[in-house]
């Protein structure tokens, strides 16, 4: 009788067994201008339904002093939608994996050995922007025949910036055109760029991937309008907020890719084993309106590429 | 554990146990193995049919690939645009080229402005070349494609693997997984994404299946799956859709896992009480079968203890009464082999008194037989010696001295009758048959009529009549009590000193009345008291009298119910007697 009470107990203490603590998976966001690849990480992974996981998300809403609080330790998981969230969360210190959603120039921040095996403690879905900066100057001409002379905006001291620079002057190389550079540093120096857009002779300006220009797009854009100059974006959220022309990843894909691999890594599976990733599709996105009110003449042949068409 | 079993061993507890858990087993397993067979069968079905549908997606999406680029290479016209065109319509393009055998027409890439030239693949009068998988720094496989023309035009296309995969439709069931294979056996594409970058090879368990035919292996890790593997013509590789066999068991699993710890519960609820209830039953025959061995052994240290249902407890309570008597039983015997010397010492001892009793019986019938024949010899001697004498013819006696001897011979003769007499009574005392006629006498009454008698037989001793005024009461047979004061007067004058007094005395208390004959003579010897109520005891061998006057005393005395005695002290001898008092209403008169 004994003994089958001890082999009855186990079934009564499983059935009695506390349920463990949610892990908490944690996204940290430096600003408005990637929200929207938070919100579609979001949606990736609560489509699968995953059982004892919190999800929550940390908005430092374009500060990055205030990133730093983000950064608490006790969540399971940190999902970063750019370069410096993910820099402030490895710099924390804290020991649980990242994954980023979206990181420009992976193997320049030096936080994966390599994009096979990273051998850290983040990987992630790399967007693969800084090395389409050239491509997007392509699309531009390919857009816009007449355009000669480009303003490039970019942020200096971001690890991506000197990959991104470097295609973009090895694109314009090959395209024959002219570049003109326009560094912001910080958002004061936003202040002067409809008057020195305004003042010089350039045809278009193009955004390289930097989370101050990105969290400050609608000073950038209305800069660019004042100047009656097209800006080329990163990608297709971009292009719906005013941007005339982007090339980049899907923000929904990127977003499904990440959830993936964060199921996988809360699995179990180690962080650093995990390949990065290069996003799934690359999309062309075109805005007519801005063009219309630009007074634009867009190739109709690269309307016809465009994955997507804003009109 | 072993003595654990064996005190199981035989009891119906374990034998309703198995019969009750056995069959459930048996049942279970053989529902298992059908259940598990037909689900397993449904299941392969499934896979069948998921292989078959992404086979047909997958073909179905190769042939676009080949028809898109294809119209792409037949178009005329800018041929740039054309393949920026396909690109827009191809996610998994990486890079196109178009060329003739001279030089290349045109190239796009999907992230190079000015892409790395693609390696020359199609060859002329072959229309479609799939060429080697090579991996990107991503560890991506990409695929090759070159495709000719009879114009002497060739395109070639590096294509993503893992991008045209997720082209297809997703797979229906996400229990399922799904993988596509090089020529080598190595992923190139699957719905793990992570096996595929990491450049592993599929099990060659699997890749070595029947194509088209459900199978079990064994993977690396010792999982049992069941696939279906579907050959890729185009690509050289396979397609392989897979599940673990544990997996898709699942839900039967768990349904029978529900099913048997439910019954299991419901039979380990009621073995309890069935548990308990064999219990009862046992108990007491293991107490039973341990207090036999105990007795066996010897003796039972303690009573069994009653349990279990009335009948059982009935049976233990008639073992623990007959264990008591054997044990009772035993105790005797040891006991009464222990004091049987004692007993027979005892029996011995008893029998040397009887015996004694007997001699002594046999002396005194000696000594009485002795005394009779002497008593009676005596007076017959002279009766016969004075009636010779009398009758002598040689001699004349004168008248007065033939009255001499006549008197003689009436006294001799008196005595004879007395002796014979008492012989009478005695004899019916000893037969129990003495009778005695009591009436309501007043004890005062007759001791004063009685006085004179008494002084005669004191034969000219100081006589003393002590008695109280008022009258007692006794129920007495006159006559009988009135021989036993002169028996007693008698022997006080025959053994005491001559001259000496002798007093009679009657006293009374509530009970009784008590007659007393006191003298001064020496009295019996110490020791001798009891005697000398037996018959012809004499305290010494002159006296006369015929010995037996004591014993009739005693027999009279007793026959009213009285008791009579001998005291010594102060130089007096005291005989006494008692009878019960009566009440005075009805008082005879002393000569009725």
């Amino acid at each position: 009788m004994r003994r089958l009470a001890w082999l009855l107990l186990p079934l009564l203490l499983a059935a009695c067994r506390p349920s463990a603590p949610p892990r908490e998976v944690r996204v940290v966001v430096s600003g408005p201008g990637r929200l929207a690849r938070a919100e579609a990480f979001a949606a990736g992974l609560r489509g699968y339904d995953l059982e004892n996981v919190e999800l929550t998300v940390c908005d430092a809403g374009g500060e990055a002093d205030s990133l730093a609080a983000c950064t608490e330790p006790g969540p399971a998981l940190f999902v970063t939608v750019g370069g410096v969230e993910t820099r402030t969360v490895i710099e924390a210190g804290d020991e649980a994996p990242v994954i980023y959603v979206g990181l420009a120039a992976s193997l320049d921040w030096g936080y994966v050995a390599s994009l096979s095996h990273p051998g850290g403690r983040a990987s992630g879905v790399d967007n693969n922007y800084a090395e389409l900066s050239g491509k997007r100057l392509q699309l531009l001409k390919l857009a816009l025949p007449e355009v000669e002379r480009v303003t490039v905006l970019y942020q200096p001291g971001v690890v991506p910036t000197p990959r991104g620079l470097a295609s973009v002057r090895r694109a314009a190389a090959e395209l024959g055109l002219e570049l003109d550079y326009y560094p912001v540093a910080d958002p004061d120096d936003l202040n002067g760029l409809a008057k020195a857009l305004g003042g010089s002779s350039v045809d278009a300006a193009l955004l390289l991937p930097s989370f101050v220009l990105e969290n400050h797009l609608q000073v950038v854009l209305a800069s660019c309008k004042r100047a009656g100059l097209p800006l080329v974006g990163l990608d297709a959220a971009q292009v719906r907020q005013g941007a005339f022309l982007a090339y980049g990843a899907s923000g929904a894909d990127m977003g499904r890719q990440a959830a993936r691999m964060a199921r996988q890594v809360l699995e179990g599976y180690p962080v650093s084993e995990m390949p990065v990733e290069r996003p799934q599709q690359v999309q062309l996105s075109l805005n007519l309106t801005v063009a219309g009110e630009l007074g634009l003449a867009v190739d109709p042949r690269v309307v016809d590429l465009a994955d997507e068409v804003v009109q | 554990m072993k003595g654990w079993l064996s005190r199981l061993e035989g009891r119906f507890t374990l034998a309703a146990a198995a019969a009750g858990v056995l069959p459930l087993l048996l049942v279970g397993a053989v529902a298992w193995y059908g259940l598990s067979r037909s689900y397993l069968n449904l299941a392969g079905a499934r896979i069948e049919s998921e292989a078959a549908h992404l086979q047909g997606s997958l073909d179905g999406r190769l042939e676009t690939l080949v028809g898109v680029l294809g119209q792409t290479l037949d178009a005329p016209g800018d041929e740039v645009w054309a393949l920026r065109y396909a690109a827009a319509r191809l996610p998994e393009v990486v890079e196109l080229r178009v060329r003739d055998d001279a030089k290349v027409l045109a190239t796009w890439s999907r992230f190079e402005v000015t892409p790395q030239p693609l390696e020359p693949l199609a060859r002329p009068g072959e229309r479609e070349v799939w060429g080697p998988v090579w991996r990107d720094d991503w560890g991506e496989p990409q695929l090759t494609l070159g495709l000719a023309r009879a114009s002497s035009r060739f395109l070639e296309a590096q294509l993503r693997a893992p991008v045209l995969w997720d082209a297809l439709v997703e797979l229906r069931d996400p229990t399922l997984h799904a993988f596509l294979t090089d020529a080598g056996g190595r992923y190139l594409a699957s719905s793990d994404r992570l096996e595929v970058l990491r450049g592993a090879a599929a099990p060659a368990a699997v890749l070595g299946g029947e194509a088209g035919r459900v199978f079990r292996y064994r993977d690396d890790a010792g999982i049992e799956k069941l696939a279906v593997v579907r050959p890729v013509e185009r690509l050289g590789g396979l397609l392989v859709v897979e599940a673990p066999v544990q997996t898709l068991l699942a839900p039967l699993s768990r349904s029978l896992l529900v099913l048997l710890a439910s019954v299991l519960l419901a039979m380990a609820a009621s073995f309890w009480p069935g548990w308990r209830l064999a219990r009862a039953v046992t108990r007491p025959l293991d107490e039973l079968a341990r207090g036999a061995g105990e007795l066996e052994q010897g003796s039972l240290e303690t009573p069994l203890a009653e349990s279990g249902p009335p009948e059982a407890r009935s049976a233990v309570r008639a073992f623990n009464r007959m264990a008591a008597e054997l044990e009772r039983n035993r105790s005797e015997l040891e006991d009464y082999a222990l004091h049987l010397e004692e007993r027979v010492a005892e029996r011995a001892e008893a029998l040397r008194l009887a015996r004694d009793r007997a001699l002594e019986a046999d002396r005194a019938k000696t000594r009485f037989l002795a005394s009779v024949s002497h008593e009676l010899r005596t007076p017959l001697a002279s009766i016969k010696g004075f009636a010779s004498t009398l009758l002598a013819t040689d001699v004349a006696w004168k008248p007065e001295e033939a009255a001499e001897f006549l008197r003689i011979i009436e006294s001799e003769a008196d005595r004879m009758h007395r002796l014979v007499s008492d012989l009478l009574d005695r004899a019916r005392g000893e037969r129990g048959e003495f009778s005695v006629t009591p009436l309501m006498q007043d004890a005062v009454r007759l001791l004063r009529e009685m006085e004179p008698r008494l002084r005669r037989l004191a034969r000219g001793r100081p006589l003393q009549v002590v008695a109280p005024g008022g009258p007692l009461c006794v129920p007495l047979d006159a006559e009988r009590i009135r021989s036993v004061l002169a028996n007693l007067v008698e022997n006080a004058v025959r053994y005491s000193p001559k001259g000496s007094p002798v007093t009679v005395g009657l006293t009374a208390s509530p009970a009784e009345v008590r007659f007393s004959v006191s003298d001064a003579g020496s009295g019996v010897p110490a020791g001798m008291e009891e005697k000398v109520f037996e018959p012809f005891f004499r305290a010494a061998e002159s006296g006369g009298g015929t010995g037996l006057g004591l014993a009739i005393a005693k027999a009279i005395v007793e026959a009213h119910g009285g008791r009579i005695g001998l005291e010594r002290g102060g130089g007096a001898t005291v005989f006494w007697f008692a009878l019960p008092r009566g009440e005075c209403d009805d008082v005879a008169g002393a000569d009725s």
